[in-house]
């Protein structure tokens, strides 16, 4: 777990390197330990890849994941005011708060959902899979119907091999090595790591950052921590935003740590003071963010959902170790499950002391780390990850394939992510069908199995609030705007 | 023709064709039902987009942005030599090479010789320790070929 917290914080520091990437490239290396210690390594670079963002955020004003955009509005002030140390004091103790209620809201909240999953049959996980793919609304607000393109692609990658129900053989082209299906793993090294390595290489070959005095003095971490535990709403608020924007599928901590930043002003005596050097702002986005990463467990664990990239990895860690995320996951591995939830709390704590030890040395990383080592590096743990899982050759293969394709939808502005989700979910979403469709014509009902049991009806419900959801939240805002457009 | 809309769902439109084709031979209900409807979605989904797109005559705008393809098919043949020879001349071998090369490739300021020297034996003890980390430390098991 100590391994697994460092790993992670570089990782999130690091500009360019996404806690998706951090936790795609090290599954592999999970395969040869024990079920929970490979959960737990996961878990802990998870949790402190997301803390990570915050240092790059605030010394150099680039947000290392995608969840600390929101730092860098308070979090850069800070540090141009020689209170970098002050800020990253402040996202190291609301990492750590909103990363524990997270992980409490999932030990809570989850076993009684997995109860309730237990009682679905196959047309109910045809309907879970498909709320899960209604996630790519989210991801692909810009383009739906491209979103909408990648996720059936997914779909089809994943009909590749051996069908789930009569064993037919599909998608093969002939050759031997893909009956298996395609690696999950290796794909998405492919999909996540490599369009980002290349487009890391396209952007610049040595970018440098000013490395500025971050104003270390004794006795501030008390004095910082005491400020931050001063604003018990703020850190409430933003955990709860955290916790629930994390069980929404597709939101996750990019969304979290914006919705949170709003509230905190909204909710603030000096909004106008926000943007300026606050540690308001940074304890919310910091809060928030973390503690989307237990949220987001919850659907996965007990529904088999993952509800942002980074969980769609952790499924396909979970795969690796013989585990299908589930409800099955409370009943049959309660050991391992309650671990990995246990780990999590466990790798949170610890990102106080690791991340306050290693932050003069972060500091020294992010501001001089250079892309030709940078991105050569990443190439060879996807190489050695994608082959390690099952000593083939082809893997790595088709990881190179993946990532080739993933670039070109990158340059196409097509999201790998719903391509990633798809492949995911397709099984679970084939199976259900098959089954249902089987179940469906001994009752003599055939496709009507699927539209007419109280909990498909209460899942196909969900699945259109969830899918037009982004669209009337996005023609409401528009609508506030132009009304506050007009009033001014 | 540059329009990301219109090269994207041509591109899917190729891929629904090559896998419609596959699913000619011999399979049953059961294995045909669901991606015969995958395939049906992204068809008419890439259809849909193609249409639409031409319909309100956009095609003409160009919106990919495409620059240095040149670096990126060299980066991306250097991992396809790195696949091939690690198997046959050594994993480790193998990639200090390319990882020598990569880094010319990508940073100008890296052909000075004694720049690239310093950088080749730091990539080396760097690739060293991740080696013996990976194939003794985490047991993963790593390609071999002649040397090592």
């Amino acid at each position: 777990m100590l391994g697994g917290t460092v790993m992670g914080l570089i990782a999130g520091a690091l500009p360019g390197i996404s806690a998706t990437m951090a936790v795609a490239l090290l599954v592999p290396f999970t395969f040869s330990m024990p079920p929970l210690q490979g959960l737990a390594l996961l878990g802990a670079i998870y949790m402190s890849a997301i803390y990570g963002g915050s240092f790059s955020a605030i010394l150099i004003n680039t947000p290392g994941t995608p969840s600390s955009i929101g730092t860098t509005f308070d979090g850069y002030p800070m540090a141009k005011q020689g209170r970098g140390w002050e800020a990253i004091i402040v996202a190291t103790v609301g990492s750590v708060i909103g990363g524990i209620f997270g992980v409490i809201a999932l030990a809570f909240l989850a076993p009684p959902l997995a109860k309730v999953a237990l009682k679905f049959g196959p047309p109910e996980y045809f309907w879970v899979a498909v709320f899960g793919l209604t996630i790519i609304a989210t991801l692909c607000s810009k383009s739906l119907v491209k979103g909408i393109m990648g996720g059936l692609l997914g779909l089809l990658i994943g009909t590749v091999g051996i069908a789930p129900i009569g064993g037919d053989v599909r998608f093969t082209f002939g050759m031997p090595a893909l009956q298996g299906g395609v690696e999950l793993v290796g794909t998405m090294i492919g999909l996540f790591c490599l369009p980002e390595v290349l487009a890391m290489i396209l952007e610049g070959s040595d970018k440098r950052y000013e490395r500025m005095d971050i104003g270390r003095r004794q006795g501030i971490l008390w004095e910082v921590t005491k400020k931050v535990l001063a604003q018990p709403q703020n850190l409430l608020r933003s955990s709860i935003i955290g916790t629930v924007v994390g069980i929404i599928p597709g939101a996750g901590g990019s969304i979290a740590n914006l919705v949170s930043y709003n509230e905190a002003m909204r909710a603030s005596k000096h909004p106008e003071k926000f943007g300026t050097g606050l540690i308001d702002g940074v304890i919310a986005t910091e809060t928030a963010n973390n503690a989307t990463v237990g949220g987001g467990l919850i659907p996965l664990l007990t529904l088999g959902v993952p509800g942002t990239p980074v969980d769609a990895v952790i499924y396909a860690g979970l795969l690796i170790h013989g585990l299908q995320p589930g409800a099955r996951l409370f009943t049959h591995f309660g050991d391992i499950t309650y671990g990995f939830i246990f780990s999590i709390f466990v790798a949170t704590v610890m990102m106080l002391p690791v991340g306050l030890l290693l932050g003069n040395a972060l500091h020294k990383l992010v501001s001089q780390l250079s892309v030709r080592i940078l991105a050569p590096s990443i190439m060879f743990l996807s190489i050695i990850g994608s082959y390690a899982i099952r000593n083939n050759i082809m893997d790595v293969w088709v990881m190179l394939a993946c990532g080739t394709l993933g670039f070109l939808l990158k340059i196409l502005k097509v999201d790998p992510a719903p391509v990633v989700l798809g492949l995911v979910l397709g099984p679970l979403a084939e199976q259900g069908f098959v089954q249902g469709l089987l179940i469906g014509r001994a009752q003599g009902i055939g496709y009507g199995i699927f539209f007419t049991r109280p909990v498909s009806i209460l899942l196909i419900v969900m699945t259109v609030v969830s899918l037009v959801w982004p669209f009337v939240s996005a023609w409401s805002r528009k609508r506030r705007e132009k009304g506050a457009g007009a009033n001014a | 023709m540059r329009n990301s809309d219109i090269v994207s769902s041509v591109l899917v439109l190729a891929i629904v064709a090559i896998f419609g084709l596959q699913l000619r031979s011999g399979v049953t209900f059961f294995g045909l039902v669901f991606p015969r409807a995958v395939l049906w979605g992204l068809g008419l989904s890439a259809a849909g987009l193609l249409v639409a797109t031409l319909v309100r005559g956009q095609a003409p705008k160009k919106d990919i942005e495409a620059p240095q393809l040149g670096t990126v098919f060299l980066v991306l043949l250097l991992m396809a030599v790195w696949i091939v020879a690690m198997n046959w001349l050594g994993f480790y071998v193998t990639s200090v090479v390319v990882f020598g090369l990569q880094m010319l490739l990508i940073d100008p300021n890296a052909r000075n010789p004694k720049a690239f020297i310093r950088s080749i034996v730091g990539v080396a003890v760097e690739l060293a320790v991740f080696y013996v980390a990976f194939s003794t430390l985490l047991e993963v098991p790593l390609p071999r070929g002649i040397l090592f």
